[in-house]
C-alpha cells in the first residue's frame, strides 16, 4: 500500500471505526503493563508488587493514551463531530426554535444569494469561449474605433494573435420582429474559439463586399425565441429589414455574445448599411466599432500597451464576462449588496436575540457542564457550532429561495415593461452555479459566526456557585445588548423603507409627470435614411385609425436632440439657442397651446417660408417687455456643431408669427437642453426625421397595427413606438427601483417586528415579579401597559433616528456619485413625506407589536404572583 | 482538552524517533519489546517512562514510517507489532546520518576546544 494510502485509511479508521481504534489502544497499553508486570515477577517480586513497578515506570495511561489520540491529528474533527451530535438532539428537543432559526436565516440568505446570483451573471460568468484569460476589448479615449482605425491596428501584428470588430445594439426586424443583433468581422467566431451547434458560425469568406454576404448565425436564445427551436431552422431565408439573409447556423448554448444584452444573431459587419447605417458616416468606413481582441502568448497588458505605442492611448481591458469584474462594477452594485446585506444584518440580529434568550434559558446546563470542567472556550465552541449548524442548513433552503426569487423578479421584470421594450428585450441566463454555492456557504458561516459567536460568549459568562446551587441567574442583564439589537434592527428597516418610499415618491411624480405635449393617443414614429416620410405616409393616410399626423426634424421634443444655432435679435448680440423643424400640423398633433399668434400654415410649411414659431420662454427671454409676434429674428446655424446631411435654416431672418407654450418633455429621458426655443417650418413629405401620429383608441392596439402594415410597406422602418413610452422608459428603473425596496423594506420590518416581539415577551415574563409587586401596591393596568410600551417605543425612537441619519448621508453620497445627479432631477432624496410615511409605519407596525406582550403584563395577576414568592 | 505532558523525553525529543527506527530496522517488534530493547542496548541509560514510547510510536505510524500489524504474541496474546515501511526506511538512513555528522561534531568541539 501507498504511503499516503495508508496515512487517508488510519485518519479514516480513527474517525469512523472510533471504537475499534480506542479499543485497541487500550489493549496496546494493557499488553505492554502485563508484559512488564511478567519481567519484574520473574525478576522475584509478587504480583501485585509486580504490577504496581510497571505500573508506576509507564506513567498515567490515562494522560498516554490522550497523547496517542492526538497522534491521530484527527481531534478536531472528533470533536467536531461529538459537537454537531449534541447539537442535533438539543435541535430535536427544541424543534420551533430549530425552525425558526432556519427559515429566517434562509430567507436573509436566499434573498442575497438572487442578488449575488445576477451579479455573477454579468459579472463572473465567463462565456463558452476558448482560453477567456487572454481575451480583451481595446479602448481608447473614446471607446469606439472606425473601420480604418480597426484594419490599421490589425496591421500592427506585433501584440495579437488577431482582433476583431463588431458593432453592437443593431436593432433591425427579422420578419417583422424585432430583434438584438450584433454586426462582427469574419474572424469574430474564430477569435474568440466558439464553433457552431448546428450549421456553421461566420467566417472571414462571408465578408466580402458590403450587402454580398447575406448571411447569418443565430444565438441560441434568439433560436429560441424568434424560432421557438424549431430544428429546421439552418438554411431557411429570412428577411433583416426586409433584407433577404440565410440563417447558416445557430451558435452553442450559453454562448450569449460577450454583452451585457445577449444577441439574437450575428451578421457580417458588411452589412451595416443595410441593418444599422448612421447619417453621418461612409459607407466604407462605418465608426462605433467596438475592438475585441487576443493577446500574444506571454504578453501582458501593460506590454502590449508599450508596444501599441502612444502610452495611455490605448486601453486593455478583460473580457471573458459580460461586465469586467472591476472597481467601478463593485460600486455600481455596491448600493445593492449594502441593502440585501441589511436584510441579512437584521435576520442575523433577530437569531443573535433569540440565541441570548436560550442562552439564559440554558444558564443551568451550562454551569453544570461547566463546573464539571468543561473549558468556557470548549463549550463557546460547542454553542458555535450549534450556530453553525443551522446556518449551514439554511443556506440550502436558502439557495431553493434564490432560485424562486429570481425567477418571479425576471417574470415580473418583463411582464411590466413598456410592451415596445419588451419585444426585444432579452436577459442573459442566470444560472445556479458552483459559485452561488460557494457564495451562500460563505455567507451562512459568517453569518452564524454574527449571530452565534457573541450569544455564546455571553451565555458560558456564568456564575459557578450559583448556577451549581440551581439558582437562574436573573440578573444577567442582558437587557442592554438586546436592546441594542433591535436598535439595530429599526434602523436598517428605516433605512430600507426610506429608500422605498423615496423611489415611490420619484416614480409617481415621473409617472404623473407632464411633458407638455399629448402623450396619451399619440404614436413616434424614428425615420431614417432608407425610410423617408413619404415611404410611411401612404400607409398613414390610408390606416383608418390615424387621425393626424406630422413631420419633425431632427426629431420629437420628447425625445431626442435639436440643433444648435446662434440668434440675434435687434440690440441682442449672438445668443445660442437652438431649433427644431416641424410640419404645419405638429402644434395641432401634439396639443401645444399657441398662446399668441398663429402656427405654420401649409403653404408656408411646403415652401418653408421665413417665418418661426418661438416658445414662451424663448419670447420672454429675447422680448422681456415687449411683443414678440412680429418681431425678425437673424438666425445663423453653428457649423461647429453641424453633421453632414443637416437642415440648415432656409434664410438667415425670420419673422416670428406664433409663440408656443413650452415643451418641457420628460425631465428623466431628456435634457433640459432639449427644451426648442425656435420652431422652423418643414414641409410634411421632406426631410423629416421622424413622424407623430394621432389615433383613434388604444395607442398599443393602434401601435400595432400600423407595424404590421408597415413591415411590408416600409421594411427597413425600424419601431414605432407610444408617445408615452420615452416617459415610462424613464420611470421604469424608478418603479423596479421601487420594487426592490420595498420587498426587501417589507421583509425587514417582519423581521425586526417578530424580533421587538420576542423582546418584549421575554421582557414581560422576565418582569413578572416586578409588575405584580406594582400592581398589588397600586398601578393600573394602564400604568403597566404604559410601561412596556414605553420601553419598546424609547428602542424604535433611537432606532428611527439613526435610520433617518443614515439615509440623509446615503442620499447624499449617492447623489455627489456619478448617475445619482441625473436620478436627483426627478427624486427628491430627501422627500419629507417619504421620510414621515415610512417613519409612521414603523411605530404603528412596531406599536402593535408591543400591544401584544404589553396586555399581557397588563394580565399579570398581583396575587398568583405573589403567592408563588 | 488534552494537552501533551512535559516528560524526560523531551531531552530525547527527535532522538527517540531515531531510536524507535532503529530498534525496528532487522526485525518486527511490540512497544514493549522496542522499550524493553532500549533499556537493553543503552544499559539502563535511557530510563524514560515506559508509556511515553507509545505516543511517538502512533505518531510515527500516521506519517507513515512505521506500520503496525496485530499478531499473536509470545504470551499466546495479540498484540501490536510494529515494521519498517519503505519510507521509514529512508527516515532512518536519513536521520542517523544527521546523528552521527552531529554526533561527531560534538565530540570533536569537545576534544580540540
Amino acid at each position: 500500500m501507498p504511503a499516503f494510502l495508508r496515512k487517508a485509511w488510519l485518519r479514516l479508521r480513527a474517525l469512523v471505526a472510533r471504537r475499534r481504534v480506542e479499543q485497541e489502544l487500550e489493549d496496546e497499553l494493557a499488553f505492554h503493563l502485563e508484559m512488564e508486570a511478567r519481567k519484574h515477577a520473574a525478576d522475584g517480586m509478587t504480583s501485585s508488587q509486580a504490577r504496581e513497578w510497571a505500573r508506576r515506570r509507564f506513567g498515567s495511561p490515562a494522560a498516554i493514551a490522550d497523547a496517542c489520540r492526538d497522534a491521530r491529528g484527527v481531534a478536531f474533527l472528533e470533536t467536531l463531530a461529538r459537537d454537531a451530535v449534541i447539537a442535533i438532539r438539543t435541535f430535536r428537543r427544541t424543534p420551533t426554535v430549530t425552525v425558526t432559526v432556519v427559515a429566517t436565516i434562509a430567507l436573509a440568505l436566499g434573498v442575497n444569494a438572487a442578488l449575488f446570483t445576477i451579479f455573477n451573471a454579468y459579472v463572473f460568468r465567463t462565456e463558452p469561449i476558448r482560453d477567456p484569460g487572454a481575451l480583451y476589448s481595446v479602448t481608447k479615449a473614446t471607446r469606439f474605433f472606425t473601420f480604418r482605425e480597426y484594419a490599421a491596428l490589425r496591421q500592427d501584428n506585433e501584440v495579437f494573435v488577431d482582433v476583431a470588430a463588431r458593432r453592437l445594439d443593431v436593432h433591425p426586424r427579422m420578419d417583422g420582429r424585432l430583434t438584438n443583433g450584433q454586426l462582427v468581422t469574419g474572424n469574430f467566431f474564430e477569435l474568440l474559439g466558439v464553433g457552431a451547434a448546428q450549421g456553421r458560425v461566420l467566417t472571414p469568406a462571408d465578408v466580402t463586399m458590403p450587402g454580398e454576404a447575406p448571411v447569418i448565425v443565430l444565438s441560441h436564445l434568439g433560436w429560441q425565441r424568434l424560432f421557438a427551436s424549431d430544428p429546421n431552422v439552418v438554411g431557411r431565408t429570412i428577411r433583416l429589414n426586409g433584407f433577404a439573409c440565410a440563417i447558416v447556423g445557430i451558435a452553442p448554448e450559453g454562448f450569449i455574445g460577450l454583452d451585457i444584452f445577449p444577441a439574437d444573431f450575428w451578421a457580417p459587419l458588411t452589412l451595416v448599411s443595410r441593418l444599422k447605417p448612421l447619417a453621418w458616416e461612409p459607407l466604407d468606413n462605418p465608426g462605433s466599432l467596438e475592438l475585441l481582441c487576443r493577446l500574444k502568448p506571454g504578453m501582458t497588458g501593460t506590454r502590449a500597451r508599450q508596444s501599441l505605442g502612444l502610452p495611455g492611448a490605448f486601453r486593455l481591458t478583460p473580457k471573458s464576462t459580460a461586465t469586467p469584474f472591476s472597481a467601478s462594477t463593485v460600486v455600481a452594485f455596491s448600493p445593492l449588496f449594502i441593502a440585501f446585506g441589511l436584510v441579512l444584518l437584521i435576520a442575523c440580529a433577530n437569531i443573535a436575540n433569540l440565541m441570548l434568550a436560550r442562552g439564559f434559558a440554558r444558564q443551568r446546563e451550562i454551569g453544570i457542564r461547566l463546573s464539571l470542567g468543561a473549558s468556557r472556550g470548549r463549550i463557546v465552541r460547542q454553542l458555535v457550532t450549534e450556530s453553525l449548524l443551522l446556518a449551514l442548513a439554511a443556506s440550502v433552503f436558502g439557495l431553493i429561495i434564490s432560485r424562486t426569487f429570481v425567477d418571479t423578479a425576471l417574470y415580473f421584470l418583463l411582464a411590466t415593461m413598456p410592451a415596445e421594450l419588451a419585444e426585444f428585450f432579452g436577459l442573459a441566463p442566470f444560472p445556479t452555479d458552483i459559485r452561488i454555492a460557494g457564495f451562500l456557504v460563505a455567507a451562512a458561516i459568517l453569518s452564524a459566526v454574527v449571530f452565534g459567536l457573541w450569544p455564546a460568549w455571553r451565555a458560558t459568562r456564568v456564575s459557578l456557585v450559583r448556577a451549581s446551587r440551581g439558582e437562574i441567574d436573573r440578573d444577567a442583564r442582558p437587557g442592554r445588548a438586546r436592546n441594542a439589537l433591535v436598535g439595530v434592527q429599526v434602523t436598517a428597516s428605516a433605512l430600507l423603507l426610506i429608500a422605498a418610499g423615496v423611489m415611490l415618491r420619484g416614480a409617481l411624480r415621473a409617472a404623473a409627470e407632464d411633458p407638455g405635449v399629448r402623450v396619451d393617443d399619440t404614436l413616434i414614429i424614428p425615420l431614417n435614411d432608407q425610410t423617408p416620410p413619404a415611404a410611411v405616409i401612404p400607409t398613414l393616410i390610408s390606416d383608418p385609425r390615424v387621425i393626424s399626423f406630422a413631420s419633425v426634424w431632427p426629431g420629437v421634443p420628447i425625445e431626442s436632440l435639436a440643433r444648435d444655432g446662434f440668434v440675434e435679435t435687434n440690440g441682442s448680440g449672438r445668443l445660442p439657442t437652438r431649433y427644431r423643424f416641424v410640419s404645419a400640423e405638429f402644434f395641432d398633433v401634439f396639443d401645444v397651446d399657441l398662446v399668441a399668434g398663429r402656427g405654420f400654415t401649409t403653404v408656408e410649411a411646403t415652401s418653408r417660408a421665413p417665418v418661426a414659431v418661438v416658445s414662451e420662454s424663448a419670447a420672454r427671454q429675447f422680448w422681456p417687455d415687449g411683443i414678440a409676434i412680429g418681431q425678425s429674428l437673424r438666425l445663423t446655424h453653428d457649423e461647429s456643431a453641424a453633421r453632414p446631411g443637416d437642415l440648415a435654416p432656409s434664410s438667415p431672418v425670420v419673422t416670428v408669427i406664433g409663440v408656443a407654450q413650452d415643451i418641457t418633455g420628460f425631465r428623466m429621458a431628456g435634457d433640459e437642453r432639449n427644451r426648442t426655443p425656435i420652431f422652423l417650418p418643414l414641409p410634411t413629405l421632406d426631410a423629416g426625421k421622424a413622424l407623430i401620429v394621432r389615433v383613434h383608441g388604444d395607442p398599443e392596439l393602434a401601435r400595432r397595427a400600423l407595424m404590421d402594415r408597415l413591415t411590408t410597406t416600409a421594411p427597413q422602418l425600424p419601431a414605432v413606438f407610444k408617445a408615452r413610452t420615452f416617459g415610462a422608459i424613464a420611470t421604469y428603473p424608478l418603479s423596479v427601483a421601487f420594487w426592490v425596496t420595498i420587498v426587501l423594506g417589507a421583509i425587514a420590518l417582519a423581521l425586526t417586528l417578530s424580533g421587538l416581539y420576542g423582546v418584549l415577551s421575554y421582557l414581560v415574563a422576565q418582569r413578572t415579579k416586578e409588575v405584580g409587586v406594582r400592581m398589588a401596591l397600586g398601578a393600573t393596568t394602564g400604568a403597566v401597559m404604559q410601561l412596556v410600551l414605553w420601553q419598546s417605543l424609547r428602542l424604535v425612537a433611537i432606532g428611527l433616528a439613526a435610520g433617518v441619519t443614515f439615509a440623509v448621508i446615503v442620499s447624499k453620497l449617492l447623489v455627489s456619485a456619478g448617475g445619482g445627479s441625473q436620478l436627483a432631477r426627478i427624486v427628491d432624496p430627501l422627500d419629507p413625506v417619504a421620510y414621515v410615511a415610512s417613519l409612521l409605519a414603523i411605530v404603528a407596525a412596531c406599536t402593535l407589536a408591543a400591544l401584544v406582550p404589553a396586555r399581557r403584563a397588563a394580565r399579570i395577576d398581583p396575587l398568583s404572583t405573589l403567592r408563588h414568592e | 482538552m488534552t494537552k501533551r505532558r512535559a516528560s524526560d523525553l523531551d531531552l530525547l525529543h527527535g532522538t527517540l524517533d531515531l531510536l524507535i527506527l532503529r530498534t525496528l530496522q532487522d526485525v518486527p517488534r511490540h512497544g514493549w519489546a522496542i522499550s524493553d530493547r532500549l533499556q537493553q542496548i543503552s544499559e539502563d541509560v535511557l530510563q524514560v517512562n515506559q508509556g511515553s514510547l507509545y505516543p511517538a510510536l502512533h505518531r510515527l505510524e500516521h506519517r507513515g514510517w512505521i506500520a503496525a500489524e496485530w499478531r499473536v504474541s509470545e504470551l499466546g496474546r495479540r498484540a501490536k507489532y510494529y515494521r519498517l515501511t519503505a519510507a521509514g526506511r529512508r527516515q532512518l538512513a536519513v536521520e542517523s546520518d544527521a546523528w552521527e555528522r552531529m554526533a561527531g561534531a560534538i565530540g570533536r568541539v569537545l576534544k580540540l576546544a
